[in-house]
């Protein structure tokens, strides 16, 4: 680089002057530009904020105007949208709130659904969700108790501790790699039926505990399904009994025990 | 895995079983098998079809048609509890595709022809050339159907080429057990996993493999017990998350290891001198590999062992020195039990009968062997692997209950049983699996002796190794004769000459074997559909066939038919005629005659209907003075066996060296048969998921299994795939010297091979990954070995979507 020199420096410098202060006004007036709000801005966007939830409630999800505004962190649980809505900071609250799901549903809905995650009646269900391909361990963080994640429940385990869930419980859909899976020809249509019992417990008199219309091997954690995290449609009355098959007797129709014998010593 | 958070869950898991336990539905037991209940389902016992643990379940039927399943709590192997196959085998029976006719290939096609057309058609081919003719059978055949196939060819055609599929499999296991303990079969039982406090898995995956016997040890520690799992293996499993320790060691070095710990054993002078003194001799191999090699010495044994040092063994298997002095240790101690598992990681070896040697030796050595929980346990990949083609001797030089072909008094006592004349059965070995179909693929007039294979209830057209020279080669020879009794069109199927459709499980009488030695029975629940029929019944009728076309061996020295089932009266009753097969229980006969043959070598199966009353018997079963019978659930054992002689404490009673020893055998390590070079750098090993059952023709047709697990893929380390250019999803392909596959990757999900190997799954039809296999086979088992062979991977230069280059699909 050549030495500095003053006679053309000077030029330089004056030169250099000037580029500075125009970009340095322009910048700084284009700040205070950006700060204001145009009309353009504000017309068709609904800026969300607590305000906004208190007011509108929180019916924006598929609002594609629907702007989140800033706010705290502390605010932050209220405004938020999309996938990731039902995010709670702490895993506790995810539990708290699970009496608030609505109790008008869809009986046949949810009768449906379950039947479509299971071959026959006391299938193991299949997983509706993506599951660690490794180990078991992470399916207790939901399951262990009933977890609620949004309007969707997790429910807990109905059956005693065994260590190894993805021995039974398999996804609905493995492989996370798609690749022309359409063109395999194996015939997958399968013609079997399985047996699906969707009645309701028999009272031997109106107001008599109903008996358990299902079988209960792989079913001991009543509370799964028929307490507060279990499916809304089938909730006990009375949750705050504890011993259920006291009143509850199984129903010989379907009872597994008639054939337990008493086998070789 | 973080040790705390794993202490944490397993306290929350506790917390959860207490809470859970209060609100138990409790139940008593009382009443009978298969009662009609109320809501129109009839409930049966049956083992499971799939795996060689053997869980029971009980099948609901509604109308002629299997609707439900439920685990068996009565049943010892699983009180309760299926895997996600044991649960969905009810849907195996109802795939849409379904063979229900006979076919026969004419002009290339399959075409439907009738049964009496069909029996024809064999029996001609047959009689004009009986010695040409062979029998290839299953670990999953029924015992009947075994024993059936077994003397229709040894006794009826004096022919010994019948082998199963279980010679893929098992047959190292079985080389393994007659070279130390002198007969086949564990000396333990499923009870070793309850008692162990170290369970070491050698080369397997029973989290997705034997999943009920892995959690049956894996739900101890739920309960407060403390079991430690080591996993010696080639790569991450599902079996390695609930393990305290991952040994990763190069492929084929497993034998380094097994001489390691005898070495650490033995410098530590830790080894059960007691136990060794009493109990063992000494053994090693000649100079061309034997099955029962020469005597040797303590002095031999601890000289050729000493090479084994711990560095030593580092530097062939990349286990590091202290991990090897560890488990040297571990051995040592005599305070624990310790139980080791293996399946097809030591067996599909070309040193496997070696390494099945080797494992027993070391338990043997360190006095681990005789206890409850001390066991070196093999453990069988079909249900009845043990049970048919084990015990009912299907192999090209066996014959029932453990005896030879090539042993003249073994040979009188099955004439003897069978009713015909002495010198009946040919005292040469037939040809083993890769030899018969080797045979079957060559040119008649090029060393091709075997012109005529009937299959039966296997898909070799999938499972064997290195396909193109065992299997598809037949497509170009027009006199050779493919036969295969099937339930689906398979591989096999494409290029069968006769498709026989066949009965499956619940909808014929059975009896299975499983790992244990216990053989369980059940009964025909459903119909098969169509015009499916049993397979042993379509054994049956060829035989007859014969006979009455005056083929001279289907008659035995009265004159009378080979197979000549009796009703109550003592009536013939004609069971080759399908409407009268089930007429009486034609399996029950069988299973009896059969029966007479097992207690030479102490493998007394229980009479049939005990077997019924039951969930199975582990032989040997024995009569009590009362008159009921008992079980044997530890063999050798004085404690357990009542043929082991008063004070003997451990009784090899079929000891090799006659003297009621086992036998300790030192084997060296051996390179692999095709290790990766400059031109094919990588691994290439092979082996199953949980979902799918072997090649996958009954569960892909189950919609819970197929959208679980719906195709194959090729598992790598993340970096030998950013180094190829891969990433998840993409495709590669994978090329041997035998051909090349394209399989798209899947990175980070069930496995982690370790870097230099890829993991292929085997059970996809349209991906079939034998194509490019070795096939090298041990010398003594003649098992192949699917689990190494060199092979180079590169990406696909372009990513198909629509692309017209298939991905090896036959057609």
């Amino acid at each position: 680089m050549a030495p500095y020199k003053t006679a053309p420096g000077k030029t330089h410098v004056r030169a250099t002057s000037i580029v500075l202060i125009v970009v340095v006004t322009a910048s700084v007036s284009g700040f205070f530009m950006g700060l204001r709000e145009t009309v353009s801005d504000t017309e068709n966007v609904h800026v969300i904020t607590t305000e906004y939830v208190e007011t509108h409630g929180t019916s924006f999800d598929h609002d594609p105007s629907a702007v989140t505004g800033a706010v705290t962190y502390s605010q932050l649980s209220e405004v938020r949208r999309g996938p990731n809505a039902t995010w709670e900071n702490s895993f506790s609250k995810l539990n708290s709130n699970i009496d608030d799901l609505p109790s008008d549903v869809d009986v046949e809905a949810q009768r449906a659904s379950r039947k479509a995650r299971r071959a026959y009646e006391g299938a193991p269900p299949v997983v509706p969700h993506p599951v660690v391909q490794t180990d078991s361990t992470s399916c207790l963080l939901c399951h262990q108790e009933a977890t609620r994640i949004g309007d969707r429940i997790a429910p807990a385990v109905s059956h005693r501790a065994y260590t190894s869930c993805t021995q039974c419980h398999v996804a609905d859909s493995g492989l996370p790699i798609k690749w022309n899976t359409g063109r395999f020809a194996m015939d997958s249509n399968s013609e079997f039926k399985g047996e699906h019992t969707t009645s309701s417990g028999i009272r031997a008199y109106e107001g008599a505990p109903p008996t358990i219309p299902h079988r209960t091997l792989m079913r001991e954690n009543c509370m799964s399904c028929h307490g507060e995290g279990g499916t809304s449609a089938i909730r006990t009355s009375h949750p705050d009994r504890q011993s259920c098959t006291q009143c509850h007797a199984p129903d010989a129709g379907y009872d597994q025990r008639e054939f337990l014998k008493t086998t070789f010593p | 895995m973080n040790c705390q958070r794993r202490d944490f869950l397993k306290a929350s898991a506790l917390a959860a079983a207490t809470a859970v336990a209060h609100q138990r539905a409790f139940g008593a037991s009382s009443a009978t098998d298969s009662k009609q209940t109320a809501s129109g389902i009839k409930w049966d016992k049956a083992p499971c079809r799939f795996c060689g643990t053997g869980c029971h379940v009980q099948v609901g039927v509604e109308n002629d048609k299997v609707v439900a399943i439920q685990g068996d709590q009565q049943a010892a192997v699983n009180k309760g509890l299926l895997c996600v196959k044991g649960y969905h085998v009810g849907g195996i029976l109802y795939g849409k595709d379904r063979l229900t006719t006979p076919q026969l290939r004419k002009n290339g096609k399959l075409e439907d022809i009738s049964w009496d057309e069909a029996i024809e058609v064999m029996a001609k081919r047959i009689y004009d050339a009986p010695e040409r003719f062979a029998f290839y059978g299953s670990g999953q055949w029924t015992v009947p159907e075994g024993y059936a196939a077994q003397k229709m060819i040894k006794g009826g055609l004096s022919n010994n080429h019948i082998d199963p599929n279980a010679r893929l499999c098992m047959a190292s296991a079985v080389t393994g057990y007659l070279s130390t303990h002198g007969v086949d079969e564990p000396a333990g039982c499923y009870d070793d996993l309850d008692a162990c406090d170290v369970l070491i898995m050698w080369g397997n995956n029973p989290a997705e493999m034997h999943p009920v016997l892995f959690s049956r040890v894996v739900d101890r520690r739920s309960r407060g017990e403390e079991v430690t799992l080591i996993d010696i293996g080639t790569r991450r499993t599902r079996t390695t998350e609930y393990c305290q320790e991952y040994l990763q060691f190069n492929p084929q070095t497993d034998l380094a290891i097994a001489n390691g710990i005898a070495h650490q054993l033995l410098v530590n002078d830790t080894w059960d001198k007691d136990f060794v003194g009493k109990f063992c001799n000494f053994r090693k191999d000649t100079d061309t590999a034997s099955l029962f090699g020469q005597a040797s010495t303590f002095e031999e044994y601890k000289e050729l062992m000493s090479e084994y040092t711990p560095e030593r063994v580092e530097e062939l298997s990349g286990v590091p020195a202290e991990k090897i002095v560890y488990l040297g240790e571990l051995f040592g101690r005599k305070d624990i039990r310790i139980t080791s598992l293996w399946c097809m990681g030591v067996n599909q070896h070309t040193r496997g009968t070696n390494m099945n040697r080797l494992l027993h030796g070391i338990h043997m050595l360190s006095g681990h062997f005789g206890k409850p929980g001390d066991a070196p346990t093999s453990l069988t990949g079909q249900p009845s692997a043990c049970g048919t083609a084990r015990e009912v001797g299907t192999l090209a030089h066996a014959l029932p209950g453990g005896r030879i072909v090539k042993k003249e008094d073994h040979r009188r006592d099955c004439e003897k049983v069978w009713n015909l004349p002495e010198g009946t059965i040919n005292p040469k070995p037939g040809k083993h699996t890769v030899a018969m179909w080797e045979s079957f693929c060559k040119p008649t007039n090029d060393g091709g002796d075997i012109g005529t294979i009937w299959v039966q209830v296997t898909n070799p057209g999938h499972t064997l190794p290195n396909l193109k020279k065992l299997f598809t080669g037949k497509k170009d020879l027009d006199d050779k004769f493919l036969i295969v009794s099937e339930v689906y069109p398979t591989a096999t199927t494409e290029l069968a000459d006769l498709v026989l459709p066949a009965a499956m499980w619940v909808e014929k009488n059975g009896v299975f074997g499983n790992s244990e030695r216990r053989t369980q029975q059940w009964f025909k629940m459903v119909n098969p559909p169509g015009q499916a029929r049993d397979d042993c019944w379509m054994t049956i009728a060829v035989a007859h066939k014969l006979f009455e076309m005056g083929y001279p061996g289907m008659s035995d020295k009265d004159g009378k038919f080979l197979f000549d089932i009796k009703d109550t009266a003592g009536n013939s009753v004609p069971v080759w005629e399908w409407e009268h097969y089930y007429d009486v229980n034609v399996d029950e006969q069988l299973f009896e005659e059969y029966r007479q043959l097992t207690f030479k070598k102490h493998k007394d199966v229980a009479p049939y209907q005990e077997l019924v009353k039951s969930r199975g018997l582990r032989w040997p079963v024995v009569q009590n003075d009362n008159g009921t019978w008992s079980e044997t659930p530890f063999r050798f054992m004085e404690f357990s066996d009542r043929y082991v002689e008063k004070g003997k404490g451990i009784q090899f009673y079929h000891s090799v060296t006659k003297d009621d020893r086992g036998l300790i055998w030192f084997a060296p390590y051996e390179p692999a048969a095709e290790a990766p070079d400059e031109q094919y750098p990588t691994w290439l090993c092979t082996g199953r998921v949980l979902e799918h059952w072997h090649s996958g023709t009954m569960t892909r047709r189950v919609p819970q299994l197929r959208n679980a697990m719906p195709h194959a893929y090729v598992e790598m380390h993340p970096e030998d795939a950013a180094e190829k250019g891969l990433q998840n999803g993409d495709i590669a392909v994978i090329e041997t010297r035998r051909g090349k596959i394209e399989l798209p990757v899947w990175l980070n999900g069930r496995s982690k091979p370790a870097k230099g190997s890829v993991f292929v799954p085997f059970f996809d039809e349209q991906l079939l990954i034998n194509e490019i296999t070795l096939g090298e086979i041990d010398p003594i088992s003649k098992e192949p070995d699917y689990k190494k062979c060199a092979a180079v991977v590169y990406a696909k230069a372009s990513q198909p979507q629509s692309s017209p280059a298939e991905p090896n699909e036959l057609n």
